[in-house]
Order: C-alpha cells, then structure tokens, then sequence
C-alpha cells in the first residue's frame, strides 16, 4: 500500500482527494502548505508527494527545491497553469510530473499509479538519445545539442518510431502502420513527405542527414552519422 | 590706437548713419585739404595767381577726388545696407522660424502627453484583463477540481445511491465538465489573444486527423457520417492539435444543432494550393443576417429552437486559430436544397505542406 503526502491549502480539495485516494487503496497524509509538508516528510517517508504550485508560506517550487535537497520521492506538481514555462520548470527542478487545474480526480490517480510504477522500475523507458537528439517520452519534448525542436504529434510518432530500432531499415509500411494504424497502410505518399518535413526540423543539413538515412527501395534507417 | 579701436566699434555699432556722414566728411576734408594745399603751394612758388595750372589742380584734386571719393562710400554704404536689410531679413524669418517650430513642438509635447496617458491606460486595462485572467485560472479551477473530484467521490459509490440521486449525479458530472470546457475555452482565447498561444505547425494528413476525431467525437456511432475525402490528398501545413480542436468544434456544433440520427457530410478536396475540408450538418441552418457575425467575439446564433446552449466563443476561437495557422474558416448556409433541412457547412481551408523537390523515393 502506497504512503501519499498531500500539500495543499485549499482544505475542500484536499479532504475531497485524501477521501478518494484513500477509496483507491492508498495511505494518505495531508499538509496545508509547504512547511508543514516538509514537516511531515521528515517525520515519516512518503512513496509519493502531490505538491500544489500556489500555496502561502511556502509555494510549491520552494517547497520542491526543498524535498529535492533531501530525497528522491516521486513529486507530482498540481499547476493552475498550462503554461510551457510552468512546466518546464517543474521538470527542471526534479518533478516527475504534473497535473493542470482543474483536473478528475481518476486522471490524478492514473499519473499517481504510472509514477509509483515507473519508480518501481516497470517502465524503463523514459528518453530515447541519439547524438544530439533528445526525445523525452515523459514531457514529449524533443531537443537537438539543448535547443528545443517543435514536433508534431505525428511527427513525433514518426521519430520515436525510427530512435526506438537504431541502425535497422524500417520499410515505409511499417512505418505507417506504426504511426497511422493499419488501415491506413496504402498510404505510404505520408512517410515520404513527413520524413521531409522532419528532416528539416531534426537534421542539422537536412541535404545530408545525420540521423535519418535512406535505403532505396527498402525504408529509412536511424543512425547517427559523425559528422 | 585706442582711438581707432573706439572709432571701428562706433562704425560697428551704427554703420549705415556713421557711413552717411563719412560720406559727406570725408570729401569736404579733402576739398578743403586739397584747397588749402594748392593755395599755400602757389603762394609760396610766386604769388598767387589764378593760372590754369592752379585751377586745374584745385578741380582735380579739390574737386574731382573727394567726389569719387563721396561716391564710393555712397557704394560702400549702399552694400553695407543691402547686407544690412538681407539679415534683418534673415533674422526675422529665423525668428518666424522658430516660433513656429516652438508651436508645434507644444503641440507634439501636447499629443504625446496625450499618447503617454492612452498607453499607460491601455495598459492599466491589459493589466487588468490578466489580473482577470489569472482570477479565471485559478479562482475558478480549484472550485471546479473540488467540484468535478466531489461528484467522482460520491458516485465511487454509486451502487449505493438511491436511482434518483444517482441520475442527478450523473447530470453534474456533465454540466461541471462543460464549465470546465468553457474555462478552458476561455484561457485558450486569451492565451490566444496575448500572443502566447504557440503555433507548432507541421505536414498534417488529413484523412487520418478527421477519422481519429470522428471516432474520438462519436465512439458510439450514434451519428452517421458520410466521407467524400479525395484520393491522394496531400498533407496539409497546419497545427496537427489545434486544427483537430477546430474540427471537434464543428463536429460539436453539428452534432448539436442536426436532427438526432441525420448524417453529418465531411469532404475535403484540393484547390490550388491548399485544401479545403467542409463539414455540413442537416440542421436548421444559420439565418443569413446573422452570418456576418457568426465568427466574432461572444456571438451566440440565436436558432430557431434556441434550446442548445453555446458560449459564444467556440467559433470566434476556431476563427482566431485557423487565421494563426495561415488558414481560413468559411460559412455556407444554407447548402442543402431541403428547406426542411438546409444545413450549415463550415469549411476551413488550409495550405497544402510544401512537397520534397528531389525524387529521393524509398
């Protein structure tokens, strides 16, 4: 059974989701700011902490910068915000995830199961690297040598599904299949002109590719070329 | 010397009227200089006799040179006055000048004052519409994460409940997940409007994006849907999720406003250089004096059975997004020929994603 810190201050919130986590078979701690969370770490360990962002006393970055400076607990950050810079930051400082206001409370504890899990080492996969090519599974953010790269979603697919077999030819219809679904296997036109597209976002010379390589007549090929 | 440096300062001080008396001065000194002279000069070489070596002598030099002389200070005079009057002239245009430029920089330092308190009340008002925002975002989402985690809570045990309550319950749940809707709606606008809603385009397939929503929209299949997509259809050059928000917008409106079980026409086609992709529903349709707003800001159509809620902001954001993405959305109604049924059909066009040049084929 799983230790839960709730830090909140909003005392309906915390009440509400102490009494449905604790339906879903966890053990529950509350806190009412970010002081009295620390407190109640040190006190006793927790498996998991899900921290609010906009508390007095104690906001929840200091209050995360604090629990980081002592323990590795998985922290889930509470966001009235959607905003990249919101979250980017958490992640910066060591949360694992986050969840945005107003959120259900079943789409909470999904991300509360997934974090435990992923603690537990069931899910290993986390970033895929290649060269300078990052791909973080997690946020889905995608950066070359540091600097951010806007995919698409579809995009996305494309690339972790190339990052994920290095050094093998994957055919065109493989491909679709993978990013699009089976029924979409005649359409092969859509690997050729996303390649393109990608190659121009994730190719330093997309004219001569680092990453993403060609085999005429066979598929595309992920590997990284020193070059 | 210091007489001379008294006598220029004096000629500098008043240089047209000390000009005038040297012009008089000078010559009848000389006259009487040249007089004297020839008069002591022949009295002293032999009595004086009126010759005409000494009347000549006395014209020329008594006579004919102070005049000469008389003219060309008259000449000098007159440049000194010509120089005089032309930077009087000067003088006074400059003043002119500068009066008039002294006025229109009161009248720039007036408007500019003004501009300063415009800005600084536009910016007291863009202040406070993000105090309001950030009022909406969180002062709203908490009570509704309360609300919405509540209703989950109570209906964890719902084979408990009495039927009825069970039923309410449910209906909440609904009504809270739209306000949450309608919040979000809201943030996404003005998100939108402040610039920082970000624009990730990208080659977008069409004909998967408009299945996925379409199952996503009706998982049940409870609403027909007929497709005339056209084969080989390009990508599109768009934002792969906020063009599926704007679709699933349409879709909603359709399904909304169309007769249960009536069938919803989505097609897209190629034209020129972009693609259209139409959405039309057999709804009553949109009256067309209202079409002309339809796309603006908190319009809300007024249908002829006015029972379908809305806010007002779905369309105007679809508006907004599709603009940000280089594309366009348009209003036909009605399409149909029933006028049972006429319809409205929403079609949002977009550029087709530039295509590789090379024939690097795989």
């Amino acid at each position: 059974m799983s230790d839960i810190l709730l830090v909140d201050d909003d005392q309906n919130l915390v009440t509400l989701l102490g009494d449905y986590l604790r339906g879903q078979g966890f053990v529950v701690r509350t806190a009412a700011n970010g002081r009295d969370g620390l407190r109640a770490l040190y006190e006793r360990r927790a498996d998991l902490v899900v921290l609010d962002v906009t508390m007095p006393l104690k906001d929840g970055w200091a209050t995360l910068k604090s629990i980081r400076e002592i323990s590795d607990v998985p922290i889930i950050m509470l966001t009235a915000r959607g905003d990249e810079a919101d979250v980017l930051r958490g992640f910066s400082l060591g949360a694992d995830d986050y969840v945005t206001k107003p959120f259900s409370f079943a789409q909470l504890t999904a991300r509360i199961r997934a974090v435990l899990a992923r603690r537990r080492g069931d899910q290993g996969e986390e970033r895929l690297t290649a060269g300078e090519l990052t791909v973080d599974l997690r946020t889905c953010r995608v950066t070359r040598a540091g600097e951010p790269i806007n995919l698409t979603p579809t995009e996305l697919n494309l690339l972790t599904a190339l990052m994920r077999r290095p050094g093998q030819v994957v055919s065109p219809e493989e491909l679709v299949r993978v990013v699009w679904g089976p029924q979409y296997q005649e359409e092969i036109g859509y690997v050729r002109r996303y390649i393109w597209h990608l190659r121009r976002k994730i190719e330093p010379d997309p004219e001569h590719p680092r990453y993403i390589h060609n085999e005429r007549g066979f598929g595309y090929r992920f590997q990284v070329v020193e070059g | 010397m210091w007489h001379m440096r008294k006598l220029l300062a004096w000629l500098n001080k008043e240089p047209d009227l000390n000009l005038r008396l040297l012009q008089w001065a000078v010559p009848l000194f000389l006259a009487g200089s040249a007089l004297v002279y020839e008069l002591v000069e022949h009295s002293l070489e032999g009595g004086l006799h009126f010759t005409t070596a000494f009347m000549g002598e006395v014209l020329l030099f008594g006579l004919m040179g102070p005049i000469i002389i008389g003219f060309m200070i008259a000449w000098m005079r007159e440049i000194v006055s010509a120089e005089r009057r032309a930077t009087a002239l000067a003088q006074e245009l400059n003043r002119d000048l500068e009066a008039r430029v002294a006025a229109r920089t009161a009248e720039l330092a007036a408007r500019n004052a003004e501009l300063a308190r415009a800005n600084a009340e536009l910016k007291q008002l863009d202040q406070l519409k993000s105090d309001f925002v950030s009022l909406v975002s969180h002062e709203l989402r908490a009570p509704l994460t309360n609300l919405n985690g509540g209703l989950e809570l109570a209906l964890q045990q719902a084979d408990s409940l009495p039927p009825g309550a069970r039923h309410i319950l449910q209906t909440m749940v609904k009504e809270s997940e739209r306000l949450t809707g309608f919040v979000q709606t809201i943030l996404n606008v003005s998100r939108l409007e402040a610039g920082k809603l970000q624009i990730n385009p990208g080659p977008v397939a069409c004909l998967p994006l408009l299945q996925r929503t379409v199952e996503a929209m009706f998982p049940d299949q409870r609403r027909p849907v007929e497709w005339d997509i056209a084969a080989d259809l390009p990508p599109l050059w768009a934002d792969e999720v906020y063009l599926e928000e704007v679709v699933r917008n349409i879709l909603r409106n359709a399904d909304k406003y169309a007769p249960a079980g009536s069938p919803i026409r989505i097609t897209a086609w190629p034209c020129d250089d972009r693609v259209q992709i139409s959405i039309g529903d057999q709804g009553p349709g949109i009256p067309a004096e209202i079409q002309p707003y339809i796309f603006e800001r908190f319009y809300r159509g007024q249908r002829a059975d006015n029972v379908a809620p809305g806010w007002g902001l779905g369309l105007y954001f679809a508006r907004r997004l599709m603009e940000a993405q280089g594309g366009a959305i348009s209003l036909r109604s009605p399409w149909r020929d029933d006028p049972g049924q006429p319809g409205a059909e929403f079609t949002l066009t977009l550029p087709i994603a530039a295509v590789p040049e090379d024939e690097d084929d795989v």
